[in-house]
């Protein structure tokens, strides 16, 4: 099977700091692939690598086969990458519903997309004319997963999903992450509280100091993680 | 009833046009962040434009109006607007909000200055009203032109078609989520740069509208009077808090209809002599109200290390002696230049002491003060009052009201600086005890003498920084909560307020002060006929009025003292108070700051400076008019070349005021003079010397989106190299170099032009030499620690100098085996 995205020994920084040295790793549809590890690892240099947000110094993204490295974040949007970015994936002075109709793709009509997402999500329906700011966070989290999901896309990159929200919430939220992957979207979280993550996951990798040390079935991970945290 | 209606007519078509540029300000406002203070202006261009094309006689001229509208609206209005977003706006991201601000203002006054240019000369430019003066319609006895049933009609059907593209359109909620979140609507797909664009260009068609619909009500074109009256727009943005578009529109109706309604009671100026301009500042009067009754902001934090703009704070000694450097400098060239250049630099110097109040206010604490001038006339005009005019006698009147004045500032300044109860009784008396004996035995004020007197005394420059910074306190009491673009709007109300009330108050105000002497106790004439004549100082046996290289000389005394003084102050824990407020008001308010306080005491200390300078100024320029030189135009001019000097040094205060007084007369001098002397080119040296002249100070202003530190900090850290212990020699030949070309001057072997082209380019060749210099230095002792035993041995001296850097004593043991190991 060939991955939707693939990133092929990446190296990538900011100004004159190296951070990533030799990251390669595969999303394939229908997969969830956790990245993990501590604070300052790589992983949300890495997302940002996978959303165009960070263009690579050496090494290739590669989308459905084809090299995409220095293509900018929205076209890449537009070519079916969603990404969350961490604790800030939503505009907090827009409504509600101008957050969901913000990113409709043109030819899908905003109503349809507002039923959907009030399905997924009922509490947000009641507020559909609240600014977005407002909401809890936890409301604010699935508001942001609701507006991605909405642009149908190929591929989803989740950066820190459970930050700051209830442990009741981030399962909610995981469990549509997994049946969003059940309708064949590649998914990629990055997460630094492994468990919940784990449980989901279909692969996982360990990110430490900019290098993917470790990569496999989420059991076989599980074992490797407090060396990789405690080191 | 039918005045009642032909009024609220005519208040509803200019309420229409206030809110139509209104809500083109809430777009780009809301899409941007920005605040587009170049929004009247453009207004102002597009109507100057539509008067070209449709009735001007000469080129262009007699386009049909269809044609003409839709060029100005459809073509040249959206260009302008994508440019502006293109070439200016963009690069605003991450600044602070004065440099949000200043640029802006820039913006405008480079279309002031292209429109003066463009359209030179005293000629009337008068357009019509669609379908001509004579096309109306009536409502009983009320006629209405059909040019007010057309402004109202566009404003309804741009009110709807607005509201629709924001909230109902997906171009409209991209553009609104852009200003919240750039980055994510790029993640989703969306292109932030084009969404700008597209509310640049709409924001800029309002403009147009507005400016084109309010021409024809106006009888001629004009192009500070257009601007302004755009300006008026601001309050209708405001009532909408910059965000909601229904109630601009109906803050534009209030305000429209409430200057028509005051033209009726007051039978248009004419009932209230006094009031008579109130007409003109109605709507600036309401802007003020409307910005204190706005709820509270809530206090924000600022993110560490968001803003590009970063300030050093000096040592006490490098600005004393930068001082003594600056003073010898300028009593230096006072020897070798002409009266002409000793005037101009002098009147740099004045300005730069206005703009050390901005120092102080905008660049140390953090808060927007666009009326600096405004405090500064105020400053002149009671000096004038109080020193030369007869607004109050002598003798022991004037010493009460100076005592009355320092006791204000006293309790309003020092509590900041940590003295309380008693400590602040005893320097709040010591204080009053000081300005009176000052004003009392030193001035000699027991007499009458005061009406005739033929110079400043320095009582007057006191009285007048007291007087300002009373004033400054009762202009800041109200606005203290305000911050940001708020309180910056705010001061420019109370600039504009001041351009209109009090520099064009003709009339002579009398007070009766109950059970004193007969009903007019008080008479003040404020503006005496449109010029007043403030005298030069005399002290010391020195005629300041004849000598101008003295006025020169103690001028720039006078900057250094406040500039050090200032320093001193950025390091004090009141700086540091500043400081914190600045960056967090956040985390002031948790530590328990009185934030009040602070800024109510650095307001009137701010206003206390502005309202020194301004008395200075105005005293070495002798005659103060209506027009110059503390106009709102100037003040934002000398605002905005200040921050493009760095806002946060004083260093940068000195370069906005000599640029602003000097910079752009001299190079537009300099290109004049070229064009008489090559009378075949005259048309390139005349074109350039507009251009300085014209445009010069709003481009310096747009540039500094480049560099938001300021240019004083660029030079300084060119010259920072010179420090270097190495670069000794070479700054020991360049100032003997430079000091014997002076010295040439000096016995006129050469003239001016000889002496600035030997010594700007020893100058400028210092630091060059130095880098290189030190670059050559630094290379050949590359020899980092790692390095040891590798590219060189362990010498003796190595491990000694090892030792000493790390504070080990030197171990002769070590050493013995090191001599065995041999």
């Amino acid at each position: 099977m060939t991955p939707l995205l693939a990133l092929h020994k990446i190296n990538a920084g900011y100004a004159e700091i190296p951070v990533l040295h030799d990251v390669s790793l595969s999303l394939y549809p229908g997969k969830i692939y956790a990245l993990l590890g501590p604070n300052g690892g790589g992983k949300s240099t890495t997302l940002k690598v996978c959303s165009g947000q960070l263009t690579p110094t050496s090494g290739d993204l590669i989308i459905a086969g084809k090299s995409m490295t220095k293509t900018d974040p929205s076209a890449l949007a537009r070519a079916g990458i969603c990404t969350i970015p961490e604790g800030k994936g939503i505009f907090p002075n827009l409504t509600v519903r101008d957050n969901l109709i913000m990113m409709s793709k043109s030819g899908i009509p905003t109503e349809h997309i507002e039923e959907v997402a009030y399905q997924r999500f009922t509490q947000l329906s009641s507020r559909a004319r609240q600014t977005a700011g407002t909401l809890s966070g936890g409301e604010q989290q699935m508001l942001a997963m609701t507006r991605a999901l909405a642009t149908d896309p190929a591929i989803l990159l989740l950066d820190e999903l459970s930050m700051g929200l209830a442990p009741l919430i981030v399962g909610q939220l995981y469990e549509i992450v997994q049946q969003v992957a059940s309708g064949g979207v590649a998914i990629l979280i990055v997460e630094q509280f492994a468990r919940t993550a784990l449980e989901i996951a279909d692969t996982a990798g360990i990110m430490l100091n900019g290098r993917l040390v470790n990569e496999g079935r989420p059991e076989s991970i599980q074992k490797g993680l407090k060396h990789a945290y405690l080191g | 009833m039918a005045e009642f209606l032909t009024f609220t007519v005519v208040g509803l078509a200019t309420g229409a046009i206030y809110s139509i540029a209104s809500a083109g300000l809430v777009v780009t406002y809301t899409t941007s962040g920005i605040f587009n203070f170049a929004h009247g202006a453009i207004g102002m261009f597009s109507a100057f434009l539509y008067w070209q094309l449709r009735w001007d006689e000469g080129w262009g001229g007699f386009w049909p109006a269809p044609i003409a509208l839709a060029f100005v609206l459809f073509i040249a209005a959206p260009i302008i607007g994508i440019l502006l977003q293109l070439i200016v706006m963009r690069g605003l991201e991450g600044t602070s909000e004065t440099t949000k601000l200043v640029i802006p203002i820039a913006v405008m006054l480079a279309f002031i200055g292209i429109t003066n240019w463009v359209w030179q000369g005293a000629e009337q430019r008068i357009p019509k009203p669609f379908f001509g003066r004579n096309a109306k319609w009536s409502i009983g006895d009320t006629y209405i032109t059909w040019h007010q049933t057309i402004i109202v009609i566009v404003a309804i059907v741009l009110a709807i078609a607005l509201r629709f593209l924001l909230f109902n359109t997906k171009i409209g909620v991209t553009m609104r989520a852009v200003v919240d979140n750039p980055e994510l609507v790029e993640l989703n797909g969306g292109r932030p740069n084009r969404s700008a664009m597209q509310s640049w260009a709409i924001g800029s068609i309002m403009a147009a509208i507005a400016g084109v619909l309010i021409s024809p009500l106006l009888g001629g074109l004009g192009v500070l009077a257009l601007t302004l009256l755009v300006v008026n727009a601001y309050a209708a943005a405001i009532f909408g808090r910059l965000k909601n578009l229904p109630l601009t529109f109906i803050g534009g109706l209030v305000i429209g209809l409430s200057v028509s309604y005051w033209n009726w009671i007051s039978r248009t100026g004419q009932k209230w002599p006094w009031l008579s301009e109130l007409r003109t500042t109605l709507p600036i009067v309401i802007l003020f109200c409307v910005l204190l009754l706005l709820p509270q902001d809530r206090l924000r934090g600022n993110r560490a290390g968001s803003l590009r703009e970063q300030f050093r704070v000096p040592s006490i000694r490098s600005s004393i002696l930068w001082s003594f450097a600056l003073v010898s400098l300028v009593s230096g060239l006072s020897l070798i230049i002409t009266s002409k250049w000793e005037a101009l630099l002098t009147r740099g110097l004045t300005m730069a002491i206005i703009g050390l109040s901005m120092v102080l206010l905008t660049g140390y604490a953090g808060e927007l003060n666009l009326a600096p001038l405004a405090f500064a006339g105020i400053g002149a005009i009671a000096a004038f009052q109080f020193d030369v005019g007869s607004a109050v006698e002598t003798g022991p009147g004037f010493a009460t009201l100076a005592t009355l004045l320092a006791a204000g500032f006293g309790v309003l300044v020092f509590p900041a600086f940590g003295l309380f109860k008693r400590r602040l009784f005893v320097a709040v008396t010591a204080f009053i005890l000081l300005v009176f004996i000052l004003v009392v035995f030193f001035d000699g004020t027991t007499g009458t003498g005061i009406a005739s007197r033929e110079s400043m005394s320095l009582s007057g420059l006191v009285v007048a920084s007291l007087i300002t910074a009373s004033v400054g306190a009762t202009v800041a009491l109200p606005a203290i909560r305000l911050r940001g673009l708020y309180l910056a709007l705010a001061t420019f109300a109370f600039a504009i307020f001041v351009d209109k009330m009090v520099y064009k108050q003709r009339e002579t105000l009398t007070f009766d002060i109950p059970f004193v002497g007969d009903s007019e106790d008080l008479s003040i004439n404020l503006f005496n006929n449109g010029a007043l004549n403030i005298p030069r100082p005399k002290f010391w046996g020195i005629d300041f009025g004849e000598k101008q290289w003295a006025m020169l000389i103690f001028v720039s005394i006078i900057f250094c003292c406040i500039s050090v003084a200032l320093i001193q102050l950025r390091k004090s824990s009141y700086g540091r108070q500043l400081t914190a407020m600045k960056d967090s008001p956040a985390a002031c308010a948790t530590l328990g700051m009185n934030m009040r306080r602070l800024k109510l005491s650095v307001f009137t200390l701010a206003a206390a400076i502005a309202g020194f300078g301004g008395a200075l100024h105005a005293s070495n320029l002798r005659t103060i008019q209506e027009d110059y030189p503390f106009t709102i135009w100037e003040g934002l001019a000398l605002f905005m070349l200040t921050v493009v000097g760095g806002i946060g040094y004083v260093s940068g205060a000195l370069f906005g005021g000599i640029i602003y007084a000097c910079a752009f007369i001299v190079m537009g001098d300099f290109w004049g003079k070229l064009a008489e002397d090559w009378g075949s080119f005259d048309w390139l040296f005349t074109f350039l010397q507009d251009f300085f002249l014209l445009l010069g100070p709003a481009l310096a202003g747009i540039g500094l989106g480049r560099n938001p530190s300021g240019v004083a900090s660029q030079i300084f850290d060119g010259f920072r190299i010179l420090r270097k212990k190495e670069n000794n020699g070479i700054v020991g030949v360049g100032s003997l170099l430079i000091a014997f070309s002076w010295f040439l001057r000096v016995i006129d072997v050469y003239n001016g032009w000889v002496f600035i082209m030997t010594s700007l380019p020893i100058l400028f060749l210092m630091p060059l030499l130095g880098e290189a210099n030190t670059r050559d230095r630094d290379r050949r002792k590359d020899t980092s620690i790692e390095m040891a035993g590798i590219d060189f041995g362990f010498t003796d001296e190595f491990i000694s100098f090892v030792d000493k850097e790390l504070s080990i004593p030197s171990d002769p043991m070590w050493k013995e085996s090191r001599i065995n190991d041999e």
